[in-house]
């Protein structure tokens, strides 16, 4: 009945009246149709929408947060190995500075010092535990001989006792072997002091009637030929007075700490003996 | 080659005792590392290797030692023949007796020194707490000497496998 081509132009005409129905809805008060239109679209739309929407904002969060974890857990390790340069940085600067200070008090105590003194350091010490020497990085090729006075600014060392091109050995005051000239400080009494143990020496040969007291300071005499007059060796610790006998027994506590010996001066120039006048 | 390295183990216990054990702490008041050596090579290995490596040894330890000249030799050398006689009686082969025969072994080692001090210095010459250094030695002895078995069974295996390596590449050639 009718052509194809006027079924078409009918249609576009029908569908376009119809779309300026729909939009003059706009402009005249809203019907409750549309509102129940609105509301059954949403009741049915809606909760599907915000399942999708809530499952891909869940995905991305998990997939956020999980680079995040990523990113922090490499942070996190950057952070560790930092802190943990940081730490050495702090470990190996404090250590500088304390060997900065030890070194100080060496440089500061060879300047005052009247001695020639080569410094070396502590690199080894006794294989037995009975006797007390330590090895020094420093031998016949920097002036050292045997016999030569061994000390740090708080006091004396002991003396070399075996010497290479490189190295001497050293015998501390604290061994049982060893034996220093000394006074008194206070009241010049004269004795000898030798080893004992790990941190203690004895001051032998001081009369019983010679007053010494408990924090005396034993100093070196110059009288053995090997130390230098006035060098420190201890302070007296403990003292003894028997009955019978004509010395008192006399405990010294040497002032060098020799479990944290570390670097020593060799003196190269020992004075000769200062013997007392007759 | 081989007397080499057995040398240079000795030298390598040498400095771990008055190198290592020193830095670590001077109050360990650790054995002398030698003994274990001295006692293995007295018990597992032929007379022609142990003699010469332990009487270098000694002489090494003694010209480091402040200790009257040959004290070491001597003591190693006493150990080494009492040892080598021992075994020909008891079973001291077994290694759980090694960690028993090391411990005696520094007892000996330290009884010899205090009779060496004894007799030059007298009874004072001693340390006040002798008794405690030699006791914490020997603790030290029992605790660690079957490690030390395990370390020298497994070393002297690798000397014996490189010394037949060169064995056979010297008949080769």
């Amino acid at each position: 009945m009718f052509s194809k081509k006027t079924m078409v132009v009918a249609g576009a005409i029908i569908l376009i009246v119809l779309n300026g129905i729909v939009f003059s809805f706009n402009y005249i008060r809203k019907s409750s149709f549309q509102s129940a239109a609105v509301q059954t679209v949403l009741f049915f739309v809606a909760p599907v929408q915000e399942g999708v929407s809530g499952t891909i904002k869940f995905t991305e969060h998990i997939w956020n947060q999980y680079f995040d974890l990523v990113d922090t857990t490499r942070e996190n390790e950057d952070l560790r190995r930092q802190l943990a340069e940081v730490h050495q940085q702090i470990h190996a600067i404090s250590e500088m500075a304390i060997e900065n200070a030890r070194l100080k008090r060496f440089v500061d105590f060879k300047a005052a010092s009247t001695h020639t003194m080569v410094a070396a350091a502590v690199v080894a010490t006794d294989p037995s535990p009975w006797y007390r020497t330590v090895i020094i990085n420093k031998g016949k090729a920097d002036g050292i001989e045997k016999g030569y006075p061994v000390m740090v600014p708080e006091g004396i060392v002991g003396q070399v006792t075996g010497v290479s091109s490189g190295y001497a050995k050293v015998l501390l005051i604290i061994d049982r072997n060893n034996a220093v000239d000394a006074l008194v400080q206070r009241t010049r009494a004269r004795g000898i002091v030798k080893g004992m143990s790990d941190r203690l020496c004895r001051f032998d040969y001081a009369l019983r009637k010679i007053d010494i007291g408990v924090g005396d300071t034993a100093i070196t005499s110059g009288y053995d030929g090997i130390f230098p007059k006035g060098l420190r060796i201890g302070r007296v610790s403990k003292i003894l007075r028997r009955n019978s006998g004509i010395f008192q027994e006399i405990e010294l506590t040497p002032f060098v700490d020799f479990q944290k010996l570390e670097e020593v001066m060799v003196i190269l120039n020992p004075p000769a003996p200062d013997f007392p006048e007759e | 080659m081989r007397y080499s390295a057995f040398l240079a183990f000795s030298v390598f216990l040498m400095v771990t005792q008055t190198v290592v054990l020193y830095e670590m702490s001077a109050a360990l008041r650790f054995y002398d590392l030698l003994v274990p050596l001295v006692i293995y090579f007295s018990l597992y290995r032929p007379f022609r290797e142990g003699l010469p490596i332990i009487l270098l040894t000694g002489i090494m330890m003694d010209m480091l030692s402040a200790a009257p000249i040959g004290i070491y030799m001597t003591v190693y050398l006493w150990l080494y023949v009492a040892f080598r006689q021992t075994w020909r009686v008891i079973q001291v082969k077994q290694n759980l007796l090694f960690p028993m025969v090391v411990t005696a072994g520094v007892l000996f080692e330290n009884i010899v020194f205090c009779i060496i001090i004894i007799l030059q210095n007298g009874v004072p010459g001693l340390f006040p707490d002798a008794v405690n250094m030699i006791g914490a030695q020997l603790l030290w002895a029992v605790f660690t000497s079957p490690f030390m078995l395990i370390l020298l069974h497994a070393l002297f295996q690798l000397f014996d496998r490189l010394g037949a390596g060169n064995l056979q590449e010297s008949e080769q050639s």
